[in-house]
């Protein structure tokens, strides 16, 4: 029996956009405010979007080279009262982020802070964050904290401009 | 200001949206109708002109209806959709579509995928943070209902206690779904493949029994029955993913060198932050792991901006429609316009005619406005049933608050409106309007 | 009987319709308050236009309309109906009531746009009224069951609620039977001589000529009758 399909139709419509921008591109001069490293760790691309609401949540690409496992626990910045770790949870209908007291990071893997996955907030903003400016915030780990440098993207982005370019 | 706001509870927030909304018209109406008694002659004109006041009512609801039903529908279903991912923590398959896989495991829609081996599955089951892994083996099926071949824990996980019966613990019981037209005792044959390709027969006399139910879980999986993975490799003559010492005991732990493979896998893990680790440390280059309910997440987003469109779409119809109305009103006046005449001729000052002509329109426009909110919720209900027939996605719908904020909206904006008929009357000529 | 009736003075009074022809043309005229007067003319004569611009309901171009001290000529339209809605009593020739409001409702109608505190008071008195009239009991009946002669009496109660000291009639008794004609001419004469009021009306009715205090004819927007008292 052939069923209708409402969702998968809508849902086909929409997967045309999941393809991926694997593209590389090299980058010259502003490499260094798209990376930090921490040991092994390195974090790619920090990316947020603009806001007006006092608070907001950071994504980055984090490659763990190393060869033991890292937790990530939370972060600081300057601009913000505090940071904390969240992961978006999906129940009963109703979605949003949850907190998360830390966040292991496997030896070998790419953990991706991403929208509708793992991110950090930032709570208490001073100011609203205004596109296509950056600020800086700090990363914790238990190993460390690595400095990076956030780029303020466009209120409904779903990704770094930059993303999928090769660092 | 905006900090207060945003530090509120959101039901707070939505309260004085509401609020908000609704107070040019609160105002409005104040000033309009201060120091007058408009209701008897309100009721008298409502009597008279009763037919045409409910035309103009029911265009108002409808058009109302319109709007708060396509609203609390969409979000039925956005909810209905993602209720029924809340069981599927993580799903782990080989490298493809996560959308094609989401369909495929947790809304049961069929899809060739290719297969998770036994070697990864065995690495993911081994996992010191993994609580749970269930294989997701489709492609047979029994009439409409697909058959998946999985572990007791998964029926466990999915169902919270079976609604009668007990597990399967041999290859050829089966658990059947809450919706699937099968009874603890009936035997059926699965068919190989699914839908109007499906062939019967294709597994000879093999038949499975139905030793359990599941309770409704409001998805697709309602229309499915449950088998041990073992078996549906079995009836494709494969390995049963046991070795040549398998105790007979269906259900894990599986032999990777006879494990014939798998689409897909749920995993669960003993916490939230330790599934995304997961999810992390299984997105290679031979494992894709993904979230459903962040998947579906990410697809409502993209199509937020239908649903703006829509919204958007939804008021232009109700303002429309309210035009046509208020345009209608003011051909009313004049049939009015003797009587009002009359008022003014009395000594009634203008204000008290501009009053009684605006609480008139405003009357039509919040009864119309109140009767089209519940149209539309009975609308989303009729049209929510029809999708859950469909999908077997249970969506609901109930009144919320962007519908509220929504007709709020719309009757102070046309309540505004109504003001233009009502000053046109109050400068109508008196003397030649009072002549008739 | 003075009681609050007004006396009226009218001088200079021109009235000028669309396109700027002359409707009315009265030099000078004054009325004793208390006085029952009838004013009579041949059609299109303005007799009409006389009793509106009395009533403040059109602003004359010149002129002055005195109702006791108030010259409700220049006042802004507002002020003019709400002089009106005070002192005035207007009784028109099709009775013109609300069907669908009960009887006691449409002669207390001024009581909707009176504000609170006159509000009791015009309803007292319409229903007083209605008694007068001979409708007591059944105020609370739609007005469209009545006949013609029971909703001009309707009508009349509604004029006498707010206790004008003026009372202005188009035309009262033209759309009634004989009898009906005869016994609303001698209630508004009565009722306006009793109680003190200026009654003027427009009319073709002898039943009316015959009780009046005084008869102005008017032709071609003017006045035939002197201007005394």
């Amino acid at each position: 029996m052939i069923r209708k399909l409402i969702l998968p139709a809508l849902l086909l419509i929409a997967g045309s956009a999941q393809a991926g921008d694997e593209a590389g591109h090299a980058h010259a001069s502003d490499a260094d405010s798209h990376l930090a490293t921490l040991g092994d760790i390195r974090l790619v691309h920090a990316w947020t979007r603009a806001t007006d609401r006092g608070e907001a949540l950071v994504f980055m690409e984090i490659e763990h080279n190393g060869h033991k496992a890292a937790t990530l626990t939370g972060g600081a910045s300057g601009i913000a009262d505090g940071v904390n770790l969240v992961a978006f949870r999906s129940r009963d209908g109703n979605a949003g982020y949850v907190t998360l007291p830390d966040l292991t990071i496997a030896p070998g893997t790419e953990m991706v802070l991403q929208p509708e996955g793992v991110a950090l907030r930032l709570t208490g903003l001073d100011e609203p964050l205004v596109e296509d400016q950056s600020f800086d915030m700090e990363v914790a780990f238990d190993l460390g904290h690595a400095q990076v440098i956030v780029q303020i993207e466009a209120p409904n982005a779903t990704r770094h401009s930059h993303a999928g370019h090769a660092h | 200001m905006a900090e207060i706001y945003h530090a509120l509870p959101t039901w707070a927030q939505d309260v004085l949206v509401m609020l908000g909304l609704l107070t040019p018209l609160m105002v409005v109406g104040v000033i309009v109708l201060r120091g007058f008694h408009v209701r008897p002659l309100l009721v008298g004109l409502l009597r008279r002109q009763v037919w045409i006041s409910a035309v103009f009512t029911a265009l108002i609801a409808v058009s109302v209806a319109l709007g708060t039903g396509l609203i609390a529908q969409e979000r039925g279903l956005r909810q209905g959709t993602a209720r029924a991912a809340d069981k599927f923590d993580l799903i782990i398959a080989a490298p493809g579509s996560e959308i094609t896989a989401m369909l495929a495991a947790v809304y049961l829609q069929p899809s060739d995928l290719p297969l998770l081996d036994g070697a990864t599955y065995a690495e993911i089951a081994q996992h010191p943070r993994v609580s749970l892994v269930a294989p997701l083996g489709f492609g047979d099926s029994w009439r409409d209902a697909p058959v998946v071949g999985t572990t007791a824990g998964f029926v466990d996980h999915l169902s919270e206690g079976l609604a009668a019966g007990r597990l399967f613990m041999t290859e050829d019981e089966a658990i059947a779904g809450a919706r699937v037209s099968l009874d603890i005792g009936d035997s059926f044959a699965p068919a190989h493949g699914v839908g109007d390709t499906a062939e019967h027969g294709a597994h000879g006399d093999f038949a499975y029994r139905v030793v359990g139910k599941m309770p409704m879980t409001g998805s697709p999986w309602d229309r499915a029955l449950l088998v041990p993975i073992e078996s549906v490799w079995s009836v494709h003559g494969l390995a049963n993913g046991h070795g040549p010492d398998w105790d007979g005991k269906i259900g894990p732990p599986f032999s990777p060198a006879h494990f014939p493979g798998t689409p897909a896998a749920l995993v669960r893990a003993e916490s939230l932050g330790a599934t995304y680790s997961l999810q992390a440390e299984f997105s290679t280059a031979r494992t894709m792991a993904f979230f459903p309910g962040s998947v579906l997440a990410r697809l409502h987003a993209l199509m937020g901006d239908i649903r703006q469109v829509m919204s958007v779409l939804a008021v232009i119809t109700q303002v429309l429609v309210t035009a046509g109305v208020l345009a209608g009103l003011m051909m009313l006046t004049r049939l009015l316009a003797r009587r009002l005449a009359l008022l003014r001729a009395l000594g009634a000052p203008r204000r008290f005619v501009f009053a009684l002509t605006w609480s008139y329109a405003a009357t039509l426009i919040l009864t119309g406005a109140a009767i089209g909110l519940v149209l539309g919720i009975a609308a989303s209900l009729g049209i929510g049933a029809a999708i859950t027939a469909r999908t077997d996605i249970v969506v609901s719908a109930t009144l919320g608050w962007p519908e509220i904020h929504l007709v709020a909206g719309f009757v102070s904006l046309t309540g505004m409106l109504a003001l233009l008929p009502a000053y046109l009357t109050m400068t109508r000529p008196l003397i030649t309007d009072l002549r008739g | 009987m003075i009681g609050h009736a007004q006396k009226l003075e009218v001088s200079n009074l021109r009235v000028t319709g669309d396109g700027g022809r002359r409707l009315l043309s009265v030099d000078r005229l004054e009325i004793r308050a208390g006085s029952a007067v009838v004013v009579r003319g041949p059609s299109g004569a303005g007799k009409s236009t006389f009793l509106y611009a009395l009533a403040g309901m059109i602003a004359p171009e010149t002129g002055q309309i005195c109702w006791g001290d108030t010259d409700i000529a220049p006042l802004p339209e507002a002020a003019r109906a709400a002089f009106r809605c005070r002192n005035m009593g207007f009784v028109f020739q099709e009775h013109l009531v609300f069907e669908e409001l009960s009887a006691a409702e449409n002669a207390a109608i001024a009581a909707l746009y009176s504000g609170r505190a006159l509000r009791g008071k015009i309803r007292d008195r319409a229903a007083t009224e209605l008694v007068r009239l001979g409708l007591g009991g059944v105020g609370t009946r739609r007005s469209d069951t009545f006949s013609g002669g029971e909703r001009q009496r309707i009508a009349v109660a509604r004029a006498l609620a707010g206790d004008p000291g003026i009372i202005l009639a188009d035309e009262p008794t033209a759309s009634l039977d004989r009898d009906n004609a005869d016994r609303l001419a001698e209630d508004l004469v009565t009722l306006a001589r009793t109680e003190g009021r200026t009654l003027i009306a427009v009319s073709h009715d002898p039943a009316l000529h015959d009780r009046a205090d005084r008869i102005i004819d008017i032709v071609d927007g003017r006045l035939l009758e002197g201007a005394d008292g």
